[in-house]
């Protein structure tokens, strides 16, 4: 059952062009130069009810401008938009009972009182009933961890502290359809799985449908199988991830740090790897993960040298990106 | 009804996080009741050596000033700070945040930072209030009470209008700490009773900026001012009125500007 | 020393970025300056009146007026704002890194915006002294020593300022100028001149610093004051600026123990 329908919809700015030079500077004095942006730019999808879906894209790609339309809070300048069977910026109040959001750069939180505080008035504001009001909190602390925190003043809060209780006050009403907006920007990979874990469970027990804009591919992945992919305002890919990744973003390298070096490399090559660095005792493991995956490398690092610190690099979205205009083209 | 409800639990709130920080409060609050007796002194000082200023005399200066205070007082709990705050919110984009909830955007940026030190401005022009009655001998009737409630009632619309007004030009002007500073340093114009200037200024805050209808024309309305030419006497009743459609036209201002805010973002 | 005129050139020319506060403030001191004229316009409408230092006729309070606005042109001052803000976003750490003088460079930033400033907000003033009221002139001798009370009320609100400014490091909140802006208003003898004032509150206002930057500067502008008097007055504001010196000083060594061993 579709909960999002989105047509055609664009959204162009107006910015001032300075001129050159001092004569330019004179002349913008009584008649201004603009030159039209296009943040959005025609774009279309239609979401189902209880879908994940990731809306991926480089920064400045018009990720949050589609969130900020979807929400309501920004009107478009052309298209349709239709959530829940209205108009979000039409009818913004009947539609903000419905949602949740979070902004991944910004707190809704009062910054004086502790988070009880304002999940209490949030509960106020959207008339949520005793019974879940306290089913809600259960369910934040046991995942979330909530309750260590909740009577601590949010201005003492640590930035995943304060991210999960952000998260927390989108989701105390049970709203239909969550809206997060760079959640995990900055936050550390235990948080982020944290959050990762509590957004799949709504997802899975309240048929919530979440929509996940970010630049952080990893987020995706442990998400959504759908996503969209975004650049320059237009929708580039909407679909799969898995087949996105398998045609665009297969590479991965993997760093790690050894004890000692290992010699013979020949057979990681022979196993599919491309491209094999050295630096002081840092190895540089480049692979396609079509053709080898990355337990697959770790277990035969581990198996010769005393490994540490290994970490796993995904393919930026903006090489993936990259990738998609010059096969395209 | 609900808003009223929603809007006495955020004040409470507020109230109990104000509570928390004594120091603050304390330093708030002295500062207030600083600038507060400093005014009156001033106005004692040079009534005490000249009796009166065009035909006013000490008391009735005071009831001026004192109908300003109370209004400022009531108007700068709700609006003084959510409106002032305006030109970082819009900056920032933290203006977002008022417009995802299911509320008047207006409101919800109202009822989240209330100015509970304004309640000190009140309680002390209270106690003025009940000295200048006296020493005014005024004879307080149903009628004069009512009247008294809506006259600084409205008073208070006219300077919120006002602090919306500054609040809402955040929406096309970046600096707006300088619209405030403009638009208030013409109070200063309304601590002494009107006819003391010419009467293009009297017009002028009678009908340009009425700011005159914050305490001058209700206050003839207490006092026995048959010597005095006001434009039309009616004008003494005028201050409800007056209040009610400065704020209506400040309301119409804002939701342009919240709309502009929606179609250019931030 | 030729760093420190350079900071003052600095600032000047940085005036013009604070050309929207500087005309807010110039209307802001044309209304306060209207104000008053039409007060003391309706008080001595009966005619002049006696006080403890002779006979004031309006034209005497006219000129009160005009003189204290354009002394208030000098005298305001961003210090404490300044101050406040430089400490909340932690630009004072990069300010005491620098080999200078903090006060010595405040007071040099201080100077050159306020020169700006009154330069810019001086002309309206003048204009409505010299076009619509009567503003009168001194001596030649009694201009010379207003000029030098001058020299020394700014000194003055500096210290004051720079005194009250150090609090942020204790206590951040802002409210530093608001109490000071009222209380100098009236014990400085800006609104009303100290000839009207009960003689409790002269006794107040003499054990403060406050009048010598508004009140004595005008009254020798006005030439109430004989020579031998000015001297005085001259001598207790070099005494007021000793005792504030010391005082930011002594402020500021304990500022600066505070800040090294709490840091933040």
């Amino acid at each position: 059952m579709t909960i999002i329908s989105v047509e055609n919809l664009s959204k162009e700015y107006r910015q001032r062009k300075g001129r050159e030079g001092l004569t330019g500077a004179v002349k913008d004095v009584f008649r201004r130069e603009y030159k039209t942006i296009k943040a959005v730019d025609g774009v279309s999808f239609s979401i189902d009810k209880g879908e994940v879906v990731g809306y991926i894209g480089p920064n400045g790609a018009g990720k949050s401008t589609t969130i900020k339309m979807l929400i309501g809070i920004l009107v478009p300048t052309a298209g349709n938009i239709d959530v829940n069977g209205i108009v979000p910026h039409k009818h913004r109040e009947l539609n903000a009972k419905k949602i949740g959001v979070v902004f991944g750069q910004r707190t809704q939180l009062w910054w004086d009182i502790p988070v009880s505080e304002t999940l209490s008035l949030m509960r106020y504001m959207y008339d949520v009933p005793e019974k879940q009001y306290q089913e809600n909190l259960k369910i934040f602390s046991e995942i979330l961890g909530l309750d260590k925190f909740i009577h601590t003043p949010v201005r003492q809060l640590s930035l995943g502290q304060r991210m999960r209780a952000d998260i927390s006050v989108a989701l105390l009403h049970n709203p239909d359809i969550l809206y997060l907006d760079e959640p995990t920007i900055g936050l550390d990979v235990v948080v982020k799985e944290r959050i990762r874990e509590f957004i799949r469970e709504i997802n899975r027990t309240r048929q919530t449908t979440v929509i996940l804009a970010t630049h952080d591919m990893s987020d995706i992945e442990k998400l959504s199988s759908r996503v969209l992919v975004v650049n320059s305002g237009k929708i580039m890919y909407d679909g799969n991830l898995a087949t996105l990744k398998k045609k665009y973003g297969a590479e991965e390298s993997i760093v790690a740090d050894l004890a000692d070096k290992i010699e013979n490399t020949d057979e990681l090559y022979k196993l599919g790897v491309d491209q094999i660095k050295y630096l002081d005792n840092k190895i540089t493991i480049g692979y396609d993960s079509n053709k080898i995956n990355s337990s697959t490398v770790i277990r035969w690092l581990v198996d010769r040298a005393d490994t540490k610190n290994i970490s796993i690099t995904i393919t930026p979205i903006e090489d993936v990106i990259r990738k998609m205009y010059a096969v395209g083209s | 009804m609900r808003t009223i409800k929603l809007s006495l639990k955020f004040y409470g709130a507020a109230l109990k996080s104000m509570l928390e920080y004594r120091l603050v409060t304390l330093v708030d609050i002295s500062t207030m009741i600083i600038v507060f007796g400093v005014g009156y002194l001033s106005t004692w000082i040079l009534l005490s050596k000249f009796q009166s200023i065009q035909g006013w005399t000490l008391y009735e200066v005071f009831l001026l000033f004192n109908i300003n205070m109370v209004a400022s007082g009531i108007s700068g709990f709700a609006f003084s700070w959510p409106m002032r705050g305006m030109e970082q919110m819009v900056q920032s984009g933290d203006f977002d945040m008022a417009l995802i909830r299911p509320m008047n955007p207006l409101t919800f940026t109202l009822i989240g930072r209330p100015n509970f030190t304004s309640f000190a401005s009140l309680i002390l022009g209270a106690g003025v209030f009940v000295l200048c009655f006296t020493h005014l001998a005024i004879h307080f009737t149903v009628l004069k009470v009512i009247f008294l409630v809506v006259a600084i009632l409205g008073a208070a619309l006219i300077q919120s209008a006002i602090l919306v007004f500054v609040g809402t030009m955040s929406f096309w002007v970046v600096k707006n700490t300088a619209t405030y500073s403009l638009i208030n340093s013409l109070n200063n114009f309304i601590d002494y009773p009107i006819t003391i200037y010419a009467t293009g200024i009297q017009a002028f805050l009678t009908f340009v900026v009425p700011i005159a209808f914050m305490n001058f024309y209700p206050a003839h309305y207490f006092l026995d001012k048959t010597g005095e030419n006001l434009f039309f006497p009616a004008l003494q009743y005028g201050t409800p009125l007056v209040g009610i459609a400065l704020f209506i036209v400040a309301y119409q201002l804002w939701r342009i500007g919240v709309n502009k805010y929606e179609s250019t973002g931030s | 020393m030729k760093k420190y005129l350079k900071f003052i050139q600095l600032s000047f020319k940085n005036g013009l970025a604070y050309r929207v506060e500087y005309f807010v403030g110039t209307f802001r001191n044309l209304v306060i300056l209207l104000v008053q004229l039409c007060v003391w316009r309706a008080l001595l409408s009966a005619g002049p009146v006696t006080t403890s230092a002779g006979v004031v006729t309006l034209k005497e309070m006219t000129t009160y007026v005009l003189i204290s606005s354009m002394i208030s042109t000098l005298l305001t001052v961003n210090v404490i704002s300044d101050m406040n803000d430089r400490i909340r976003n932690g630009q004072i750490a990069i300010d005491l890194m620098k080999p200078v003088n903090f006060q010595t460079y405040t007071f040099c930033n201080m100077l050159g915006q306020n020169m700006f400033s009154f330069l810019f907000q001086l002309l309206p003033i003048l204009a409505v002294g010299l076009i619509f009221v009567g503003l009168s002139f001194p001596t030649p001798q009694n201009f010379l020593l207003f000029c030098l009370t001058l020299v020394n009320a700014i000194i003055i609100m500096f210290l004051i300022n720079y005194a009250m400014g150090l609090i942020a490091f204790w206590y951040l909140r802002g409210w530093q100028n608001t109490i000071l802006w009222t209380l100098n208003r009236l014990f400085s003898g800006a609104t009303i001149p100290l000839w009207f004032f009960p003689s409790v509150l002269v006794t107040i206002s003499n054990f403060l610093p406050l009048r010598l930057m508004y009140f004595v500067p005008i009254s020798v502008y006005l030439g109430q004051v004989t020579p031998i008097d000015c001297l005085n007055l001259i001598l207790q504001q070099f005494l007021w600026i000793g005792i504030l010196y010391l005082l930011t000083k002594v402020v500021w060594r304990t500022a600066i123990n505070k800040l090294v061993i709490q840091g933040g």
